[in-house]
């Protein structure tokens, strides 16, 4: 009875009347496979079954919001005329929501104006105000015992004597990694000259030479970098 | 606008003042109690008590604390409207206010296993509230029936993980855009699709076997 009093309600709420909005998940007039299809997959001998599953759930909440274009409305409505395993799912899922929207509100209790008048009188703006005083108040003083702390110390160190302020690091290793060799069997490696752009192409080409030259191939990079001075 | 509000709210007597405020929309009520107009807040407290109510409430599943957290979202609304960019819409800010209250309720009351035991026990004291789904003409085992299934709704929104109901409640039953949910929850807007739908898909299979 109670379902039947949703249904027809949902019914009603949809507004389309369209032989897909029947609930029960049996519908249609053509005989369907029931219970063998199952989502993600599509009715081979369906001609008219435009839509599969996966893509029908994927636009599933736009249809329920009723947010689709008409078109894609009407192939999902096409989709339900013949998948019952997505009509149920779809009849559940709104009888579902009907519910939820028809859940009576709660209202607020008597005299809640009046706590949260007496609330506002009592603290008002006055907390926030007296609040961020003490927060303002806090941070710079909280900076200036911070500044006066870092002058001690650099202070400090400077009496101590400079060579203190200068760190000393230790001497670095530097190894010659091996320099994965690639197109060896390039008879003339390419090499690239690093140029200032935005000038005529021929300047630039009669530049070239003056620029350093970068070779292409890592080896003769390596060469170049490890080349004594 | 808004001058032309307070000009009027001043030379009228204090009844049609509210009702005055009752016609216009949220900005123009902000702006008057910017300017001054104390029963514009009035206002804005009267449009909102209780959907902030509904939304907490849903949200949290504690009906006590939900007006507590009211409360305490116009007190904040109270302090800080000045800061309130009217460009933007009233009811996403508010509601943004109300979201982050209940998300903190929440994480409080996991982290304190005592304050999640006392609603518990509260909601099984609280067999004796009001059956407002119930239509006094209707036969008694007609009221048992929506009894246990409201109850079956309201348990089932509560089972949904809390970011999935704080989406779900301010789509269903607040019907907020997806675009507001997003700026509500902070959230892009392909996370709010994917968390109502999970909601949705999971409210369903919650609620249906009662309805077989």
């Amino acid at each position: 009875m109670l379902r039947w009093a949703v249904s027809r309600k949902l019914f009603h709420a949809n507004g389309s009347g369209g032989p897909g909005w029947a609930l029960g998940g049996h519908r249609g007039t053509r005989p369907l496979r029931v219970g063998t299809e199952s989502p993600g997959t599509t009715l081979p001998n369906l001609p008219v079954f435009a839509m599969d599953c996966q893509t029908f759930l994927k636009k599933h909440d736009a249809f329920v919001d009723d947010t689709l274009p008409g078109v894609s409305m009407a192939v999902m409505r096409d989709h339900l005329d013949h998948c019952s395993r997505c009509a149920r799912r779809d009849a559940d899922i709104r009888r579902a929501l009907l519910l939820i929207r028809n859940l009576p509100p709660p209202r607020v209790s008597d005299g809640f104006d009046d706590r949260l008048r007496d609330r506002i009188k009592r603290e008002g703006t006055a907390p926030q105000t007296v609040s961020r005083s003490w927060s303002s108040w806090l941070l710079v003083r909280g900076a200036a015992v911070a500044a006066l702390l870092l002058a001690v110390a650099v202070g400090g160190m400077g009496l101590r004597g400079e060579a203190t302020l200068v760190p000393v690091l230790g001497p670095a290793v530097v190894t010659g990694g091996h320099v994965a060799p690639y197109a060896r069997d390039d008879p003339a490696p390419a090499f690239v000259a690093s140029m200032s752009t935005g000038i005529p192409m021929w300047p630039a080409l009669m530049l070239a030479e003056e620029g350093p030259l970068l070779f292409a191939t890592p080896e003769l990079q390596a060469a170049s970098y490890s080349r004594e001075p | 606008m808004a001058d032309a509000l307070i000009q009027q709210t001043r030379a009228t007597e204090s009844p049609s003042v509210r009702e005055r405020l009752k016609d216009v929309d949220d900005s123009a009520v902000v702006s008057a109690f910017l300017e001054g107009e104390e029963r514009a807040f009035d206002e804005l407290v009267r449009r909102y008590q209780n959907r902030l109510l509904n939304f907490v409430y849903r949200t949290t599943g504690d009906r006590e604390r939900a007006e507590d957290l009211v409360q305490e979202v116009f007190v904040r609304v109270y302090r800080h409207i000045h800061r309130f960019d009217r460009s933007r819409k009233f009811s996403t800010w508010i509601y943004t206010i109300a979201s982050n209250l209940a998300k903190n309720e929440l994480r409080n009351r996991s982290r304190n296993p005592m304050v999640l035991f006392q609603t518990i026990r509260r909601n099984w004291e609280d067999d004796d509230r009001p059956l407002q789904f119930e239509d006094p003409g209707s036969r008694p085992d007609d009221m048992f029936r929506k009894r246990q299934l409201r109850e079956v709704v309201e348990d089932a929104v509560q089972k949904l993980p809390a970011h999935h109901r704080n989406v779900f409640v301010l789509r269903e039953l607040e019907g907020k855009s997806y675009e507001e949910i997003a700026e509500i929850t902070s959230t892009n807007l392909g996370t709010v699709k994917s968390r109502l739908n999970r909601a949705r898909n999971a409210f369903a299979s919650l609620v249906s076997p009662s309805l077989e």
